[in-house]
C-alpha cells in the first residue's frame, strides 16, 4: 500500500531538517501507530504525505501503490486516496459543509474517472454516515466547521472519510482535545472503516487512542526517523516508561 | 458666458471636452441651475490625488477623455442596445435608459399599486415644468454638495426619474431602472429622485450595462429621501464595459425611525467610483454592503460617508472586493458621528483579496466621532486566499482552480448572504458566479 | 493599584492651568536675531563652528523651503505662523561646551530637578554613581552635558551633540545626515534643516549592545524660540540601543514652535528602541498659549533582520503633528509603534505612523491608544504601505479611542495600500467611552469617580505602557493621570 523510502523533509523559510531518512511501510490493511516525543516530526510526517505547503523534500519517495505520490498536487492525492484526517480542522466561513462535502466527492470521482454522484444518493449517503457519528443536519448546513466544539469538528474529519473513502488515512494527533465519549464515537466510525483494501496510519502522543482503534504495528519515530517498531505492547511500554529513551533534540 | 477652470494651470483634454460639451448642451437642455452647477465643477476641475476625497481615484490623470453627451437614440436602437434582463425573474415594473434616454416604449411603469408615482424629468422639463426637489444643490451641508461628479450629473442630466411613495404606500412589486448603452463612444448623465414617505415601503432594483469594447462614461445620480418610519431597499448592479466608466452617486437622507438597506455589485467598468452620502435621523438604520469585482487593468472605488445626525442610529457597511490581473480596489469609508448622535451603533468591514501579483488593493476606513456614548469600529485586511484554507480544500481532492472557485464565492458570501430576498440573492450570486467563471478571459 | 494611587495624588495636586513645569529658568541667553534669513543661518552656522559643507547644506534647504507650503492635510487648526517673529537660536550663555558637571550652571541642575520626572537621571545629573543613564541634555537649543561619555566610549560608542559630530565625526555626519528625512521631505523637515540647532547624536558600532539606555531631555525655555533639534542614531550590524527622550516646557503664553527631525538607521540584525514621553506646555484651558508641535521621525531598517520600535506617550503641546515610521527595507526587518495620546482641554493631536514594506517578510505592528477628554480632538492618522517586491509581508493595526467628555472628538485615518497577493494587512478600530457599567462597578468597589476613571484609562493603555522602560511607563502612568485632570464631571 504504501512505502516509505529514506525521506528527508525541510520546513521550507527556514532550512531546518525535520525528516532525517524516514522508512515505513504499510501493508493493505494494516493499521500502523506512529508515537513519539513532541518535536520527533509526526506531524511534519503527515503533513508531508498530504502535501502541505510549506514544507521542501530533499531526498527520498513515498509510493503508493508503486506511485511517488510527492510530485502531486494535494488534490491529486486526495483522488488517488490519501486522506489526512487534521489535528487542527479548519473552518471555512461561507462554504456549507453539504456543499464542501459534495464538491469534493465529486471533483475525486471525476479525476478517477468515475460519473459524478446524483443529489438523492449524495444525501442518502451523506444522512446513513452522518447519523454514524451523531452529526446533525444543522452542522451539515453550517459552515465547513464554523462554530463547531472541537469533538464536532474531529467528527467531521471522520464523516468526511467515511464519504471519500480513501485508501491510506493519516489521523494526526485525532485525539487531541477530546473528551472520552468523543474519543469512543470517533474511534468507532474509524473502526467501522477499516477494510482489507483500506490502511490507516495513526499519529498520537498518548496509548489512550490505541485502547480504542488497535494497531497492528507501532512505530517509534525519534529525530526523524523511525527508531522502533513492535506491536501494540510498544505502546504499552511507551505509556509506562515514558519517552525519555528517545528524547528529541528538537523538543519544543 | 466665459467659465474659467482653475486658472493656475492648464486643462486635461477632459476637462477641454467637459467645458465645450457644456457650452453646446447648455443651450439646449432646459436651464435648472445647471451654470451653478458647471461652474462649481469648473472652479476645481477633475479631482486629482491631493483633494482628500480622490486620494487614490486621481480622475485628473486616469480620465484621458471626455466623450460627448449621448443624444437620444432611435428606438430602434434603443431596443436593439437592450439585452436580457438579468431581474427578469423577479417580475419588475421597469423603466428603461437608453444612453441616459428614458424610453417609454420598452418601459412598463404598472402595476406598481397605489399611492406610487412614477414620471421622467425629461418630460417634465419639456413642458418648461418644474420639478420639485431638483436643484443645482445635492444634499446641502454634506460632502456630497461639493463632490465633482456630483456637480457634473447636475450640470449634464438628460433625463431621469422621478419616483415618489405615498405616506403609508406599499410598493406593489419592484421598480427596475435599467441603464444601457447603444455601445457608441459617449456620456450620460442621469439624475434620479426618489422620496419615500412616512411608514411607506418600496423596493428599486437599479442595473447598468454597457456592451463590451464601448468607451461609455456613464454617470447616474440617485437623490433618495427615506421618510419617518419608511423602509426602502435598494439593490444596484453594475456591469459596465470593460473600456468605459461608472459614476455612480447615491445621496440619501433617512428619517428618524427610518430603514435603507443597499447592496452594490460593481463587476465592470475600467474605471468605476460608486459613491454613497447617507444622513442618519434618530434611530435610522442604514444597510449597505458591497461586492467589487475586478480584473483587467481596471480601477473600481467604492466611497461611502455615512453621517449619524440622530441619537440612536444603527449603521453597518460590509465591503469587500476580489481583484485579479492589474487591477485596483479602492475602499473609502468615513463614519461621522455629530455631537447629537448619542447611542450610535456603528460597524465598518472593508476586506480584499488579492488573486494575482499585480492586483492593487487600498482602503481608508475612517471614524469622525464627536459623541462620547458610542459603540464604533472599523476592521479591515488585504491578503491573498487563505493558504490554510486551500490546502484543506484541496486534501480532500478538490482540484486548486475549483478551491479558488469555492473560496472566492465564500468570501463574498458575506456580502451576498446578507441579502434578504432570495430571488435577488440569487442573482446577485450568479453574476458573482458568472465573473469568477470568467476569470482569465482577459477583457 | 499603587500606581493608580499615585496617579490620583497628581490629578489632585494638579490644576490643569498650573502646569507642573511652567517655571522659568534665568540665564542670561545668546540669541540669534528675531526672524529668519541667510544671516541667521549663518549666525547658527558660525555660532556653531560648523564646516562650510554643513553650512552649504542648511543654505539650500533654507532656499528650497521658501519655495514650500504649509502642510493643511491635518486635522489641526491654528493661527497662521509668523515665521519672522521667532527666534531661531537661543543658546545659554554661561559655560561654551562643560567637560563636566561642575561646570554647568547650578540654575540649569535645580531646573532638571524641578522636572521631576527622570528619576535616575537626576542621579545622573547629580553625579551619583552606578546610575546607568546616559543623558543628553537639550536646552533650548544647544547640547549642555552628556555624561557617561567615557563608559560608553569603552564600547566605541559615540553619543554627544549633533554640533560636536559634526567637527569629530563629520563622516558620519555626512553620510547619513538627511539620509532617512531627506532636505525636502516636508515642511517643517525642510525648515528643520536649515535652522536647526543642535541635537543628539548616536553612533552604536557592530555587534555592541549599549551597556545602558541613552537618554535625551529637550526643553524650551526662551520667549518665542522655536526649537529645532536633530537627532541622527546610526546602528551597525547587530548592535542594540534603547533611547529615551523626554520634553518638556516652562508655561508661557505665546505658542511656542517646535519642530524636530528624529533620523534612525538600522542595519543588519540591529535594533533600536525609541521611546517618547512628550508633556510640553499644552497651553491653558481656553486653549491659549502651548507648544505647536510638528516633527518629523522616521527610521530606516536598512539591513536584513534590522528592528525599529516606536514607543511614545503623547499627553502635552497645544498641537502635536507628529508619525514617527520605518522604512522596512530590509528583508525580515521588523517595525513597531506603540502610541498613547491623551488630549484634554484644547488640544488637538493628529499622531500615527508610517509603515513602508519594501523588504521581502518585513512585518508591523501598529498599536495606538487614543484618549480624549474636554475640548481636544485626538486623531489618529497611519499609513501601511506594502510594496510589490515585498512578499510575504505583514502588517497588523489597533487603534482604539476612548472619549471622556461630550465635548470632544476621537477620529481615526487609516490609509491601507497593499499591492502583494503575499502579504496581509489587517486593521481594526474601535471608539467608545468608558462604560457606565465599569464606572458604577469600580465605584461600588469604593473608588472615587476619578480614581474609577484612571484606573480605566490605565488598563485601556496597558499594551503601550509595557513596552517603555519600567521608569519611563511609572512617569508615563502620572502624566497620563495628571492630563485627564478635570474631566470626570
Amino acid at each position: 500500500m504504501l512505502e516509505i523510502k529514506n525521506l528527508h523533509a525541510e520546513i521550507e523559510n527556514e532550512g531546518r531538517e525535520i525528516l532525517r531518512g524516514l522508512d515505513l511501510q504499510v501493508k493493505p490493511g494494516e493499521v500502523h501507530a506512529i508515537m513519539g516525543p513532541n518535536g520527533a516530526g509526526k506531524s511534519t510526517l503527515s503533513h508531508v504525505l498530504a502535501g502541505k505547503p510549506g514544507y521542501r523534500v530533499t531526498e527520498g519517495a513515498a509510493l503508493l501503490d508503486g506511485v511517488d505520490i510527492l510530485d502531486m498536487d494535494p488534490a491529486l492525492r486526495a483522488a488517488n486516496g490519501v486522506f489526512l484526517a487534521f489535528q487542527y480542522p479548519v473552518e471555512i466561513p461561507g462554504v456549507a459543509n453539504m456543499t464542501f462535502l459534495k464538491a469534493a466527492l465529486n471533483a475525486q470521482r471525476k479525476a478517477r474517472g468515475e460519473e459524478e454522484i446524483s443529489t438523492p444518493d449524495f444525501m442518502r449517503l451523506v444522512r446513513t454516515e452522518a447519523g454514524k457519528l451523531k452529526i446533525t443536519q444543522d452542522m451539515l448546513k453550517r459552515p465547513v466547521n464554523v462554530g463547531f466544539s472541537g469533538g464536532e469538528k474531529k467528527r467531521n474529519e471522520i464523516l468526511q472519510m467515511a464519504i471519500l473513502q480513501p485508501k491510506l488515512c493519516i489521523l494526526d494527533e485525532t485525539d487531541s482535545g477530546l473528551d472520552i465519549d468523543a474519543l469512543k464515537v470517533v474511534s468507532e466510525g474509524v473502526n467501522a472503516l477499516r477494510a482489507p483494501n483500506r490502511s490507516f496510519i495513526v499519529i498520537t502522543h498518548y496509548q489512550r487512542l490505541l485502547d480504542h482503534i488497535r494497531p497492528d504495528v507501532v512505530h517509534v519515530l525519534s529525530k526523524g526517523r523511525i527508531v522502533k517498531t513492535g506491536g501494540p505492547e510498544l505502546a504499552l511500554e511507551l505509556e509506562a516508561k515514558g519517552y525519555a529513551d528517545y528524547a528529541s533534540e528538537e523538543a519544543a | 458666458m466665459n467659465l474659467v477652470l482653475a486658472p493656475d494651470r492648464r486643462r486635461t483634454k477632459a476637462e477641454e471636452a467637459l467645458e465645450a460639451a457644456f457650452r453646446r448642451i447648455d443651450a439646449e437642455l432646459p436651464d435648472l441651475d445647471r451654470e451653478t452647477a458647471f461652474a462649481r465643477f469648473a472652479a476645481q476641475g477633475l479631482p486629482h490625488r491631493r483633494v482628500e476625497a480622490y486620494h487614490f481615484t486621481d480622475l485628473r490623470s486616469m480620465l484621458a477623455s471626455a466623450p460627448e453627451p449621448a443624444p437620444r437614440p432611435t428606438l430602434d436602437a434603443a431596443r436593439a442596445a437592450l439585452g436580457a434582463d438579468v431581474f427578469a425573474a423577479l417580475n419588475p415594473a421597469r423603466a428603461v435608459f437608453v444612453d441616459g434616454w428614458f424610453v417609454a416604449e420598452l418601459s412598463d411603469l404598472t402595476g406598481l399599486g397605489d399611492g406610487v408615482t412614477v414620471s421622467t424629468l425629461a418630460a417634465a422639463m419639456a413642458v418648461g415644468g418644474t420639478v420639485a426637489g431638483l436643484g443645482a444643490r445635492v444634499a446641502p451641508g454634506t460632502a456630497a454638495e461639493t463632490d465633482p461628479l456630483v456637480s457634473l450629473v447636475c450640470a449634464f442630466f438628460s433625463d431621469g426619474l422621478a419616483l415618489r411613495v405615498a405616506d403609508g404606500a406599499k410598493m406593489a412589486r419592484p421598480l427596475e431602472i435599467r441603464h444601457v448603452s447603444t455601445g457608441v463612444s459617449a456620456s450620460a448623465f442621469v439624475r434620479h429622485l426618489v422620496e419615500v414617505g412616512e411608514g411607506a415601503s418600496a423596493s428599486v432594483l437599479e442595473s447598468h450595462e454597457s456592451p463590451e469594447g464601448s468607451i461609455v462614461h456613464a454617470h447616474t445620480l440617485v437623490e433618495m429621501t427615506v421618510a419617518a418610519k419608511a423602509k426602502l431597499t435598494w439593490v444596484d448592479r453594475q456591469r459596465e464595459s470593460h473600456d468605459g466608466a461608472r459614476f455612480s452617486t447615491l445621496a440619501v437622507s433617512i428619517g428618524d425611525h427610518a430603514a435603507l438597506d443597499h447592496t452594490v455589485a460593481t463587476l465592470g467598468a475600467k474605471i468605476a467610483r460608486t459613491q454613497v452620502f447617507a444622513t442618519l435621523g434618530a434611530h435610522a438604520d442604514l444597510q449597505t454592503r458591497g461586492a467589487t469585482l475586478a480584473k483587467g487593468r481596471t480601477h473600481a472605488d467604492a466611497t461611502l460617508v455615512v453621517e449619524h445626525v440622530g441619537p440612536g442610529a444603527t449603521s453597518r457597511e460590509l465591503y469587500k472586493s476580489a481583484v485579479d490581473d492589474e487591477a485596483t480596489s479602492v475602499f473609502q469609508g468615513r463614519i461621522t458621528v455629530q455631537p447629537a448622535a448619542q447611542q450610535t451603533d456603528g460597524r465598518m468591514g472593508a476586506h480584499a483579496v488579492l488573486l494575482s501579483d499585480r492586483a492593487e488593493a487600498k482602503a481608508k476606513p475612517e471614524l469622525e466621532i464627536f459623541a462620547d456614548d458610542v459603540a464604533c469600529a472599523h476592521g479591515a485586511t488585504v491578503a491573498e486566499i487563505d493558504e490554510t484554507l486551500k490546502f484543506y480544500l484541496m486534501s480532500r481532492g478538490i482540484p486548486a482552480d475549483e478551491t479558488e472557485r469555492l473560496l472566492i464565492h465564500a468570501f463574498l458570501g458575506e456580502v451576498t448572504d446578507a441579502i434578504a430576498d432570495e430571488g435577488v440573492r440569487s442573482v446577485i450570486e450568479g453574476e458573482i458566479d458568472g465573473w469568477i467563471d470568467g476569470r482569465g478571459n482577459r477583457p | 493599584m499603587a500606581a493608580v494611587k499615585e496617579t490620583v495624588d497628581q490629578v489632585r495636586a494638579i490644576d490643569v492651568d498650573q502646569y507642573k513645569y511652567g517655571f522659568e529658568t534665568d540665564i542670561e541667553s545668546e540669541r540669534a536675531r528675531k526672524g529668519l534669513g541667510e544671516d541667521v543661518i549663518r549666525f547658527i552656522s558660525a555660532k556653531k563652528n560648523e564646516p562650510e559643507w554643513m553650512l552649504e547644506w542648511r543654505l539650500d534647504a533654507y532656499k528650497r523651503w521658501l519655495t514650500m507650503e504649509e502642510p493643511t492635510w491635518a486635522r489641526v487648526h491654528y493661527p497662521q505662523i509668523d515665521f519672522q517673529d521667532i527666534y531661531y537660536y537661543a543658546a545659554p550663555k554661561s559655560t561654551p561646551g562643560p567637560k563636566s558637571l561642575d561646570e554647568v550652571d547650578p540654575e540649569l541642575l535645580k531646573t532638571y530637578e524641578k522636572l521631576g520626572i527622570p528619576l535616575r537621571e537626576q542621579a545622573v545629573l547629580a553625579g551619583v554613581e552606578g546610575a546607568k543613564v546616559a543623558v543628553d541634555a537639550v536646552f533650548d537649543s544647544v547640547s549642555v552635558v552628556t555624561t557617561f561619555r567615557e563608559e560608553l566610549s569603552k564600547h566605541g560608542i559615540i553619543f554627544c551633540s549633533i554640533s560636536e559630530a559634526m567637527r569629530e565625526h563629520p563622516d558620519l555626519v555626512k553620510k547619513y545626515l538627511g539620509s532617512v528625512v531627506p532636505v525636502t521631505d516636508n515642511y517643517y523637515a525642510t525648515l528643520n534643516s536649515a535652522v536647526f540647532s543642535d541635537g543628539s547624536f548616536v553612533y552604536i558600532p557592530e555587534g555592541v549592545r549599549c551597556p545602558m539606555e541613552l537618554s535625551t531631555y529637550f526643553r524650551i525655555n526662551e520667549k518665542k524660540t522655536g526649537q529645532f533639534e536633530r537627532t541622527l542614531i546610526i546602528a551597525e550590524k547587530g548592535s542594540y540601543v534603547s533611547y529615551l527622550e523626554g520634553c518638556t516646557a516652562p508655561q508661557r503664553d505665546e505658542n511656542q514652535l517646535h519642530a524636530a527631525v528624529v533620523e534612525l538607521v538600522a542595519m543588519e540584525d540591529a535594533e533600536i528602541k525609541y521611546s517618547t514621553v512628550q508633556n510640553w506646555y499644552p497651553g491653558d484651558k481656553d486653549g491659549k498659549g502651548g507648544i505647536y508641535n510638528f516633527v518629523t521621525k522616521r527610521g530606516d531598517c536598512r539591513g536584513d533582520r534590522s528592528k525599529i520600535s516606536w514607543t511614545q506617550v503623547e499627553t502635552g503641546s497645544a498641537i502635536t503633528w507628529k508619525y514617527p515610521s520605518c522604512i522596512l527595507r530590509g528583508d525580515d526587518s521588523k517595525g513597531e509603534f506603540y502610541s498613547i495620546a491623551v488630549s484634554n482641554g484644547r488640544q488637538q493631536v493628529d499622531s500615527g505612523t508610517k509603515m513602508i514594506h519594501l523588504g521581502k517578510r518585513t512585518s508591523s505592528r501598529i498599536i495606538s491608544k487614543g484618549i480624549s477628554a474636554g475640548h481636544s480632538q485626538n486623531t489618529y492618522r497611519g499609513q501601511v504601505k506594502v510594496n510589490r517586491k515585498a512578499d510575504g509581508a505583514r502588517s497588523f493595526t489597533n487603534c482604539d479611542s476612548l472619549l471622556i467628555g461630550h465635548d470632544c472628538g476621537a477620529h481615526t485615518v487609516p490609509y491601507l495600500e497593499s499591492g502583494n497577493p503575499r502579504a496581509k494587512v489587517e486593521h481594526e478600530a474601535t471608539t467608545s467611552k468608558i462604560s457606565d457599567d465599569q464606572l458604577f462597578y469600580c465605584i461600588s468597589r469604593g473608588l472615587d469617580p476619578e480614581e474609577a476613571v484612571a484606573l480605566i484609562v490605565n488598563g485601556f493603555v496597558r499594551d503601550v505602557l509595557q513596552q517603555l522602560p519600567m521608569e519611563f511607563a511609572v512617569e508615563a502612568q502620572k502624566l497620563i493621570g495628571v492630563s485627564l485632570e478635570g474631566s470626570v464631571g
